[in-house]
């Protein structure tokens, strides 16, 4: 009876690690050879990636930028989203700034790209770590406002009431009574912003010319775009260890993940 | 008294006013930018009126581009809704859904540029595993990425391929909210699995369904890593899209003008499903 759609299931499940696990055996495939499944094994690949490429630089950099620009995002993000979810604001600025946040949340990165190049450019902040960092707002700022936003929300009302008798103002109800119970949303919401800019492409590749500041996505955009120069299993090498970052992020926020994903659409 | 009013709430706002507001003006400058001509670094920017549109409306790759992104929104879209909800479904009655879910989350968490390698060994010409496969069973060998006729069907596969188990996984969190009584009290009155499902369980997930819909659209607009990695817009022009073109065209040529009209176009096309989405934020953020 029910085994036909677990029939179904199967295949698909097969679907998803078929084309995983030959990446991971191509990454094991010694310098040469391209045949699938690999005859020999090896671990050349990787310590070409590390050793030669140094491509944990890479990696370095893409850590260093996110960081960077999920920091700015947080210090304006935090007081926004608390007054969006908690705070009793005129209704129009209310409207104007939750439309504003969807707006740039959604309009797609590349149709920014054009002056935020031009602005970095002309303040001689491309090729730096912060025009990197600000170019990642495009992506950062309107996500955290929003999934902020949601977290604070769902708290209960009564929480602030206590404070509010005692006579605490909006900032201090934010630092002492919000702030500390809403850790675990702000720590969803970091590394969301990692996840979500791991591998981004558009902007790093074009705020960055020196070799010194290339992301590894980056570099392994590179590897595929030249790929009968590069050995396959060197690109499969980075490539695995490029995920490794991505799938740690994602085990921190498993519980919380369709929550960061969908922002708590109700049904 | 205004002002400590202004202080109590408003002020808050004002970073994210202050930090947003900078997009909105990138976006007017965008539109303000798309009547000159401007090569950054070389030329001072001059006025041109609608010369840039004259010139994209009467420019074949960039007529491509936009047909392009539409078709691809539209068809990536469809299939990757009605594919998520019949996974949806065959996994809410699934007995094993602890066991499939999680492994089929992995193509979405994956970042784009892992995925356009993956596909990259998956379909090579020589090498592949599909060739290597198809060879096997007696068929000839296939290169749809340097086929006009099948590059575009293949971004679109490949993009269902990564992000299905996103409109699944949402819809799924919407069928398990149906209450309990609901589904059982069906079942008594003789309803079978298929019934429940399309007849109770979906209609009452419609909101959900709605708002996977806006967001995969929203979504769609945005293939840039994945094309540009993996056909660079070819064979030809058989792959171009709009985010190609103004990376390719704008910004790599250093073309603000004309990159930013191309803008202005593509903001028209995205708006048409920005607005919806911001409306129903709005009614649900409400208070």
């Amino acid at each position: 009876m029910a085994s036909l759609s677990d029939a179904i299931l199967v295949i698909i499940v097969l679907s998803v690690i078929i084309p995983l696990g030959s990446l991971i055996l191509i990454s094991f495939m010694p310098p040469g050879e391209r045949t699938f499944p690999p005859v020999h094994y090896t671990l050349d690949n990787y310590f070409y990636v590390l050793d030669k490429l140094k491509f944990y630089q890479n990696m370095f950099n893409t850590f260093y930028f996110i960081t960077l620009a999920v920091l700015i995002s947080l210090v304006i993000s935090i007081p926004t989203a608390y007054a969006i979810a908690r705070l009793p604001i005129n209704y129009h600025l209310w409207v104007l700034t939750v439309g504003l946040v969807i707006l740039v949340k959604s309009l797609p990165p590349g149709s920014l790209l054009v002056p935020i190049y031009d602005w970095l450019w002309r303040l001689k902040l491309t090729n730096t770590p912060l025009g990197v960092a600000i170019s990642y707002q495009v992506y950062t700022l309107p996500y955290t406002i929003w999934l902020l936003t949601s977290f604070f929300l769902d708290l209960p009302r009564e929480i602030e009431v206590a404070a509010r008798l005692d006579g605490a103002g909006s900032f201090s109800r934010l630092i002492h009574v919000i702030l500390p119970i809403s850790i675990p949303g702000i720590i969803s919401a970091v590394i969301m912003n990692y996840l979500n800019l791991w591998n981004e492409y558009m902007y790093s590749s074009v705020m960055v010319s020196s070799s010194r500041y290339q992301t590894a996505a980056v570099i392994l955009g590179q590897m595929v775009s030249s790929e009968y120069v590069v050995e396959w299993g060197v690109m499969a090498a980075a490539n695995v260890l490029s995920i490794i970052p991505a799938l740690i992020f994602v085990s921190f926020v498993q519980k919380n993940i369709s929550r960061a994903i969908t922002g708590g659409i109700k049904g | 008294m205004k002002l400590r009013e202004f202080l109590q709430k408003e002020i808050f706002l004002l970073p994210g006013l202050v930090g947003l507001g900078v997009f909105l003006y990138a976006l007017i400058y965008t539109i303000y930018m798309s009547f000159f001509r401007y090569k950054l670094g070389f030329t001072e920017p001059t006025f041109i009126g609608l010369q840039n549109f004259v010139s994209l409306f009467n420019d074949e790759i960039f007529r491509t581009a936009v047909f392009n992104t539409i078709y691809f929104v539209i068809v990536a879209t469809t299939l990757e809704l009605l594919y998520g909800i019949l996974l949806a479904s065959l996994l809410y009655w699934s007995k094993y859904r602890y066991l499939f879910l999680p492994l089929m989350l992995v193509p979405m968490l994956l970042p784009a540029v892992n995925i356009v390698v993956i596909w990259r060994f998956l379909l090579h010409p020589d090498y592949g595993i599909v060739n290597i496969f198809l060879k096997s069973i007696g068929l000839s060998p296939i290169d749809p990425l340097n086929d006009p006729t099948w590059a575009m069907p293949t971004i679109i596969l490949m993009d269902a391929w990564q992000m299905t188990p996103f409109v699944m996984i949402i819809i799924l969190a919407g069928l398990s909210t149906v209450p309990r009584e609901i589904v059982t009290a069906a079942r008594l009155d003789g309803a079978n699995k298929f019934q429940l499902t399309t007849k109770i369980l979906l209609p009452l997930t419609k909101n959900v369904i709605m708002a996977v819909l806006l967001l995969r659209l929203i979504d769609a607009f945005r293939i840039f890593a994945k094309v540009q990695l993996l056909t660079r817009g070819g064979p030809g022009i058989a792959t171009e899209t709009l985010e190609l073109q103004i990376y390719n065209r704008g910004v790599r040529g250093l073309e603000i003008g004309f990159g930013s009209a191309m803008s202005v176009i593509f903001i028209l096309l995205a708006m048409v499903v920005i607005i919806p989405y911001m409306i129903m934020v709005i009614r649900g953020w409400r208070r």
